[in-house]
Order: structure tokens, then sequence, then C-alpha cells
């Protein structure tokens, strides 16, 4: 069923108004709106993940019989997603049967992921000053060896004037950054608050109208 | 009549009157003095002054036309009207070009014949002018110019040839000069088309649109003239016309002003009129702010299509496999040999304030007093935050504090088991599930669920994990509000998260009850919320680094202190392959750029 | 209603009225001009030679949740994702919108089979077009590089929420010689792009991406306002550091 544009616009439209206003406002009535409202979204987003893993599901399903990419991706994906779904949906995640799941899997693969990212950023640095020849790469480039040469003693050396308490070189990098992410910050507050109103105001609308 | 308009002083002025009321300047351009009853006295040379019209451009004269059409112009009779004295190879050329090119051949014969001196580049039929992409005035050779160009050169007299008028034939770059002859002394054309509100892209010659060639034709100055008759204001256009005879005079009496009665003065109103200023002041005057509008954004149309913008092309270099493989075998050996060796000398030395208000905020915390620990950070992050963490958790359960756990991530339940698992596991605690810490779970919602758990966490989170009611038991029975805990930490790696929990914590509970265990990539944006004047957090424990100075502190070697060998070694190597791979990848790039230009010559 | 919360919601009314004026007022005028930003005008060609090179753009719409502020950089995404699906639709190979969300999941396909249906076409490949390839930040960040290998895929375009991890989904982009442009609303998120990216978005250039790459004039008054607002939050922080130093706060 297709819902009607204006209509689905006016429901986005007043379920923003009202749940912007139980936001702000502490009225028993309004926050008992808000509070449904909250929960049905909660509910349609969990309904959205599992509509989500389907399609998940389905790529992969018609890719892996139609011989396209590795099938041992697929193979792994299936295999992962049935173990995870009869483990947990049987023994719960808490279950030390379940926890199993995510102590010996998730963890561990999420770590090393995480490093083998530290390696990559590591080396799409010593490219920075390649791709791009500007003032501000080499400023960057700085920031970052001073910020790690202060966030540890360099071979266990504090080096003066850098790493050593509170020197004037730590002291400087930590105004000035925390300053310039103030700074950022304030700017992408801004642009969502923007964003946010014109989904408000009806202007963007991220469901197909 | 219309209002004269002062060319200098703008002021209004009696349609009949010659000079201005307040500043005595001239209104009549010299040129329309003459050829009116009262210029009798006048001695300009005959020809000219009958026959101005030869030095209108094509677009002016079509405007004119046009204009004519409805007073039922007297000009086209004037312009019939000298081809009869014109000489046969002058007639049969003149057939082909149109009363236009009539007219500038005879005034061409006629000038040469009678001074030379007078025939210049602007005597030169024109059909139509243009404006180049960047602003710069260019003439168009159009049908009857081009048509003049095959005419054999045979039909001259090789005196004629050698005129200094038929020099645009030969040499291309003369066409520019010519064409400031003809410009009207109240027009600019730099800007005098835009300004008069051209905006109609349909009528934008092609050369305006930034090809430079021209291919006016007659229907395309048509439609130009009709654009012009419609947004040029009469005063303007009548002023452009009468302007365009002052080109023409060479030999004038001066009729007015301290120089009365002498010739060959210069005259003084074509140089000044065409001073940007002059004209400015006219179409401030003449022009409605409408056409203001859409004269301004057709230049900047125009000024924007003319330019070329480069787009800096995107180095898409390739990868460098032994580079990343080298970074990596460099940094995992600094972490197996940290690990294992612990070969760096020392602890941190360095005093935290953070730290150590994070310490203080433990002292008000006893036995069994509830603590909220949220637990929101990605299991990736787990190891750091279990080493961020591990020193205050384990003071707390030295303490024997009653642990709630409560995480907004969905596998945040799971994080939090684990991590009192492993803390009870390496500080020698003994504590247990349900009877020293719970596990409320994952609370959906983001801030909404937040600020829903502040206000009311027994209605929000009626059940723990493992459905159990906590909010009976002994430790619990007091809690209505955040405020009741003993302490509130809030562990986390995501900036936005931090935020979220600090502006919903913020008024709810009193800064000293708060303290923040955060990676170091978070640090700069949580530690204004402690460092201010009024701070929103009790204490900041923020990165590896954070850690090892809050173990050391509190005299405990726990896993902050385990790793600090390693990550000393892992930053210190990444030092060093950072500018070891900027010197590799730019040598590389020095090299291969070098060998192109050796292969280039 | 307590002071912050009064003050937060005049701050919002404020902001809307300002906006609608804003919009209302330039809405006739013509002529806005904005800066150049490269990623912008890069992106704008890419689109095209990818067309015509029969290869995908690629957007990562990361993995925003609905209920966070993080989501606003999910809907630049999506806005993005109007546009270019609008532009390349004809092309052998469609662009494809994956996340790390099952809202944003949907969201990506009812933007694509929007455009689909606005040229009243069927859009065979939604499943496709619109991906979910991972539900945390890391199983998103391993799935993107794969897809890219795939999809042949010439240009990233990464509009969203993410954070460290973005620099496995860069990584592969580079191993690929792919062009990579991308914005986010997250601190980290923004210095891997600005480290790793062809064409990074720092701060709030992103949410303009609207008005570069449409002609939207709520989009252009959004911008408006937004440094109206900017202009006054440095002006306040400059009288409030001023009359700290004179004694006065």
């Amino acid at each position: 069923m297709k819902i009607n544009v204006p209509f689905s616009i006016a429901i986005a439209v007043l379920s923003a108004i009202i749940a912007l206003l139980g936001y702000f406002i502490e009225n028993s009535l309004l926050n008992q709106i808000r509070s449904s409202l909250l929960q049905s979204a909660i509910i349609l987003a969990g309904v959205a993940l599992i509509i989500g893993v389907i399609n998940m599901m389905r790529v992969h399903w018609v890719e892996m019989r139609g011989g396209k990419g590795n099938k041992i991706y697929h193979l792994t994906f299936f295999a992962g997603l049935i173990l995870t779904l009869l483990l947990g949906g049987w023994f719960g995640m808490s279950n030390p049967n379940g926890y199993w799941l995510y102590e010996a899997v998730v963890v561990p693969v999420e770590a090393s992921l995480m490093a083998i990212m530290a390696i990559f950023l590591t080396y799409l640095l010593t490219k920075i000053i390649n791709r791009r020849k500007d003032f501000f790469s080499i400023v960057f480039l700085v920031t970052v060896l001073v910020g790690l040469l202060t966030s540890a003693p360099f071979l266990g050396q504090e080096i003066p004037f850098i790493a050593t308490g509170n020197s004037i070189v730590k002291s400087l990098l930590h105004l000035v950054s925390n300053g310039a992410m103030r700074g950022i910050l304030i700017g992408v507050a801004l642009g969502s608050i923007a964003t946010g109103l014109r989904v408000i105001l009806g202007s963007d609308r991220p469901y197909g109208g | 009549m219309e209002t004269r308009f002062c060319p200098f002083c703008g002021q209004p002025n009696q349609p009949d009157a010659q000079e201005c009321e307040f500043c005595h300047a001239r209104l009549i351009p010299l040129g329309e003095i003459e050829k009116g009853p009262e210029s009798e006295t006048s001695s300009v040379v005959p020809s000219i002054e009958q026959e101005p019209q030869p030095e209108i451009p094509e677009w002016l004269r079509d405007l004119r036309d046009l204009k004519l059409d409805e007073t039922e112009g007297e000009i086209d009779e004037g312009i019939i009207e000298p081809v009869e004295d014109l000489p046969e190879w002058l007639k049969s050329r003149d057939d082909q070009k149109g009363s236009i090119s009539l007219e500038s051949s005879e005034t061409l014969l006629s000038d040469s014949l009678k001074n030379e001196s007078i025939i210049g580049t602007e005597a030169m039929p024109i059909e139509s002018a243009a404006i180049t992409s960047d602003g710069h005035t260019e003439n168009s050779i159009s049908s009857s110019s081009s048509n003049e160009d095959s005419l054999p050169d045979a039909d001259f007299p090789d005196w004629l040839k050698a005129m200094p008028g038929k020099e645009w034939e030969d040499d291309s770059d003369k066409e520019e000069d010519f064409f400031g002859g003809v410009v009207p002394p109240f027009v600019d054309f730099d800007e005098s088309l835009l300004d008069i509100g051209l905006s109609d892209s349909s009528i934008v010659p092609e050369e305006i649109a930034g090809e430079g060639v021209s291919t006016s034709t007659p229907s395309s100055t048509q439609e130009t003239g009709e654009v012009l008759e419609k947004e040029i204001p009469g005063g303007l256009e009548d002023l452009l016309a009468k302007s365009m005879h002052l080109e023409t005079e060479e030999k004038r009496i001066e009729v007015a002003g301290p120089l009365a009665g002498l010739s060959d003065i210069l005259p003084v109103e074509p140089l000044i009129a065409e001073e940007k200023k002059g004209f400015d002041i006219f179409s401030n005057l003449l022009i409605t702010e409408k056409q203001r509008q859409h004269a301004e954004l057709f230049e900047q149309l125009i000024a924007e299509e003319g330019k070329t913008k480069p787009i800096k092309s995107a180095v898409t270099e390739g990868s460098s496999p032994g580079l990343r493989i080298f970074i990596f075998v460099i940094i995992l050996a600094a972490s197996i040999f940290g690990v294992l060796f612990n070969p760096l000398p020392g602890k941190p030395s360095e005093i935290s304030v953070g730290v150590f208000d994070a310490m203080q905020a433990l002292t008000k915390v006893s036995a069994h007093s509830p603590v909220l620990l949220i637990v929101d950070y990605e299991a990736g992050d787990f190891a750091e935050m279990q080493t961020v963490g591990f020193g205050l958790i384990d003071q707390l359960m030295v303490k024997g504090a009653y642990l709630v756990l409560l995480s907004t991530n969905p596998l945040g339940a799971l994080q939090g088991d684990r991590l009192i698992r492993q803390i009870n596991l390496r500080g020698n605690h003994d504590y247990e599930e349900q009877t020293d810490w719970v596990n409320l779970g994952y609370l959906p919602g983001s801030s909404a669920g937040i600020q829903q758990f502040i206000q009311s966490p027994r209605i929000t989170l009626p059940l723990t994990s493992h459905n159990q009611n906590i909010w009976a038991t002994k430790e619990m029975k007091n809690i209505q509000k955040i405020g009741d805990f003993a302490l509130v930490v809030v562990m986390t790696e995501n900036a936005s998260q931090a935020r979220t929990w600090i502006e919903q914590l913020n008024g709810n509970i009193t800064p000293n009850q708060v303290v923040f265990l955060v990676s170091s990539q978070i640090e700069p944006v949580v530690e204004p919320y402690y460092a201010s004047i009024s701070p929103q957090i009790g204490g900041l424990v923020a990165g590896i680094n954070g850690g090892a100075i809050y173990e050391t502190q509190a005299g405990r070697n726990g896993m902050a202190l385990l790793y600090w060998d390693a990550y000393g070694l892992i930053v210190s190597s990444s030092v060093f392959l950072i500018l070891f791979g900027i010197l590799v990848n730019t040598i590389g790039k020095f090299r291969q750029s070098s060998s192109k230009k050796a292969e280039g010559k | 209603m307590s002071v912050p919360n009064l003050i937060g919601l005049s701050f919002l009314f404020f902001f809307i009225l300002i906006l609608v004026g804003v919009y209302f007022v330039s809405k006739n005028k013509k002529g806005i001009t904005l800066r150049e930003i490269d990623a912008f005008q890069y992106l704008r060609r890419a689109i095209g030679l990818s067309v015509e090179e029969g290869k995908r753009v690629h957007l990562a719409l990361g993995w925003g949740n609905l209920f966070t502020d993080a989501f606003s950089s999910g809907l630049i995404g999506l806005n993005i994702l109007e546009r270019i699906s609008r532009v390349a639709l004809f092309s052998d190979k469609p662009p494809i919108a994956t996340s790390g969300n099952g809202g944003l999941m949907l969201l990506s396909q009812d933007t694509i089979g929007h455009s689909y249906r606005s040229f009243r076409l069927t859009g065979k490949d939604q499943i496709y077009s619109g991906q979910l390839i991972g539900i945390t930040p890391f199983s998103y960040a391993i799935g993107a590089p794969l897809l890219i290998k795939k999809e042949s895929v010439s240009v990233d375009v990464l509009l969203g929420h993410f954070g460290s991890e973005l620099g496995l989904i860069l990584a592969a982009s580079e191993r690929q010689k792919t062009l990579s442009i991308g914005g986010s609303d997250d601190l980290t998120a923004q210095a891997v792009f600005y480290g790793a990216a062809n064409y990074p978005l720092i701060g709030e250039e992103m949410y303009a991406a609207g008005a570069y790459l449409s002609n939207n004039e709520m989009h252009k008054a959004s911008i408006k306002v937004q440094d109206y607002f900017r202009w006054g939050i440095i002006l306040f922080i400059l009288m409030g550091t001023i009359l700290k130093i004179i004694g006065i706060l």
C-alpha cells in the first residue's frame, strides 16, 4: 500500500513536533504521547533491522546462486547468522552458551579490526603529503606527531617541552585542539539543527515524498 | 518632450534648455546643436553633418528602426538619398551590402576626397557588437562586412586600399580600434548592454556565452532590438542616438562657454560622458530596480560561465603493500616486545587533575552504595576501555560498592558482563552477580531513552537483563531518580554519546557524583565539560595514559600499567613509521616524476 | 519548564522563525553565491564521469541511529542519494547505497525507488541499490570494502555517521584506486577523512551539500541562517570574554 505523500508528511511533521515539545515541556499528556511515539519508533527500528537482515540474506543468497563474488564469504555469512540465531535465540546471549559466541568471535574479530585500522591509518598518513600538497596537510601531520608524542613517552623518555607534564607544547596543543573542536562542534550542531528543522517543516522528506 | 537631465550633475532641466540651470553644462551635445535649426552657424563638413548614420552599429540601428517604426522614421529617407551621388563601383558594392553599407561607403569616399585625415577606422561599417565572456568588447564581422570582404580587390583603387580606413582588411587587430570610435558616448560597452537589463538568456549572443565566435544573424539582432526596445528607457535611447553623431564631428565651432566662437576645439561632452560615473547617474535614474537586478544577475552569469574553474585533480595512487606490511610487522613486534619484556623504564610520572578528582569522587562511596556504571562502547574498543576503567572499577570493588550496569548499546549488556568478570579476575575480587552487581541491560531510544531513565529509572527499566526486579532490594529501594545513586560512572568512546549523557545528567545530579572514563580520542570533546569554571562532571580519566596514572596513584598494578610499555613502544614506532613512510613516498614520487621528465625529453 | 529547557525551546523557535523568514525573503532573490568547495565540485563531475565509464557511485550512509543526533548526517546522505540516483539512474550501473542501520536502509531504498518512480520506471535491483551490510560499526566497515571491490565502484561518497572504523573503508577505497569524498558529524571520523580521503568535508560543510547540489531554496536559506547564528555565537563568545576580562561576569 502506498501512503499518500501529503498524509505521510503530515504524520511526520506532527510526530516530530510532539517529540520536540515533549523534550522541552514537562506535561504529563505530552510526555505520554511522546513516550508512545518513542516506543512505536523503537519497535519500528527493530522491525527495520529485521527487514535489513532479510535484505542482506537475499543479497547474499542471490549472489551465491548467481556465482557472483566469492562463495566462501556468502557461506560464512549464512553459517554465522544461523549459529547466532540458534544460540542466542535458544539460550539467550547472557547465557554462557550464547556469551561464548560474543567472547570467542565478536570481541577478537573487532579488536583485531581495530588493530588493523591503526595500521591503515598510519599507512594512509604516510601518503597525506602526496595526496594533498598544502599547508594544512603539513599542519595536520605535525599535530598528529606531536599528539602522539605527548600521549606517551618516546621510547620511555619524556621529550623536553613536548611530553613532560604540562609542557608548553602540550598545553598549546591542548588549547588549540580544544578550541578547534568546539568550533567544529558548534558548526555541526547548527547544521544538525537546520537539517532536523527542515524535516520538521516538511521541506526535506527522506521518506520518498 | 521629456525632461532633459544634465549629464554632469544629473539634475532635470526644461526640455528645450541648452544649458543646465544648475551647473551650466551644455545639455545638448555639439552634434545635436549643429543639426538643429539653431546650429546654422556651425561649419561642420556637410557630408558628415547630413549623414551620421553610417557610423551606427547594427544593434543600435535596429533599435532606432524599431523606435522609428512608431514615429515614422525620418532617417530612412535620409539614408537612401546620397546613394544617387555615388560612383558606379560603389553602387554595385552597396547593392550587396544594403543601406547601411552604402552610407558607410559614401562616407568613406566623401571623407577621403575632402579630408583624408578625417577618415579613420571609425568610419567603417559595423553590423553588430558583442561582448566577450571576459567583459571586453568585441566587434563581430557580420553579413555586410563579410560581403565586403568578398569583393574583388580590383574593385578598389590602389589609393583607396592604402587609406587608413581600409587597414582592418589586412590587420584584424585594428578592428579593436574602430569600435572605440562608434561606441556611443554614454554607453560603455563593458557594461552597457548588461546594465540596461538584457537578462533574457534567449537573446544572448554566443560570444556572450563564452564561445567567442560571432554568429549573429538578422533574427537574433532583431530579437535584441526588440528586447532593447522593451528594456531601454526612452530618454536613454534618445541620448544614445544623439550621442552617436558626435563621433563624426571633426570641425566644430564652440557655441557656449568661455571658448564660444573658437573652432577646432575638442568637444568636451563625449570625453566626459564616456566616463563610467556619468553613465551610472543615468542608469540609476532611468532603469528600474528589477532591471538592475537582472543586469547584475546576467553579469554574474557571464562572469561565471566564462571562467574555467579548474578542479584540483585528485591523486589516486596505487597501494603500496610492501609499506603496509612493513608497518604491520613493526607495530606487531613493538606490541609483543612491550607486553613480554617490559623494556621501558618507569611508570607515568605525570599528575592529572582529572584523575585526582575521580579518585576524590570515590571517597564518598561506601560499601553497598549503589553505583551506576554505564558501559557505552563497541566490542572493538573493549581492550582500550577495559584498560582505562580498570583502576577505578577495581577501587569500587575494593570498597564493596553495589554496581548497577546499563548500556545504550545493544551489545553493551554483554560488554558490561565481560568487563566485571575480567576486573574481578584480574583484581582478585569476589564479586557475584545479583548480590554485588546487576545488569539492567540495554536502554533503547538513545537521548530520549536516557532522558526518560534519568527522570524515572524504575519505570524505564523495571527488570534486569535476567528479568529480575532489583528495585526492591536493600541497595536499590531508595533509588527514585538518578541523583540517588552514590556515583555515576560513564564509560564511552563515542563523542556524541558522551555529550548526550553529560547534557542529560546536567541538573539532575551534582557534578561531583559523575565520573567519565573515556578513550583518548574523545578526551578533547569531554574535557571542556570538566575543566570549565562550572564543571558538569566531577572527574575524568582519559585513555591508557589516564588509566596508567590512576593505577600509579592508587598503587595498584592493573591493566594499564601492564600494557604501558607496549603502548609506549607502539606510539614511538608509529611516529617513526609515519616519518619513514613520508620519506619513502616522497622519494618514490620524486623518482617517478624525474623518470617521467626524462621520458618526456 | 526549567530555564535551560525554556532557553532551548526559545532558541529552536527563533531558529525556525528566521529560517522561514530568510526562505521567503530570499525566495524571490536570485544569485546567491556559495563559496567553492572542491568536494562538491568534484562530486558533480564524478557522477557524470562514472556514468560515462559505466561504473558505479557508492554512497555510504554510515550507521547513524534514528534516535540520535547523528542521524542528521544520514539525512544529508539520503538527500545526496536522491540527487545522485536521479542523475545516474539511466546508467548501466545505477548508484548503490550502503548503510549500517535498518532504518537507513529502508529510507535509502525508498529514496532510490522514488527516483525511479519520478521517471515512471520500475526499480528492478532495489535490494542491491540500498543494502544493509553490517549492523555494527566494524561489520559495516568490513562489508563496505568487499562491495567496493565487487561492484567496480569509481567514486565512494561517504556521508553519514561514522567512527574511527571508517579508516578501513577508506583504505579499501585507496587500494581500489577509487576516489573518496566524505563528511561526517563525528569529529574522529572527520579527522580520519582529512587524513585519508581525497576530498574531505570538514565541520558543517557536509550540511551544505543540499544547497550545493540542488537548487532547493530552503537549503540555501538554512545555510544563511546557520551563518547568522554562527556570527551570533561568535559575538556572544567575544562579549562574554570581554565582560569576563573587565570583571563584570
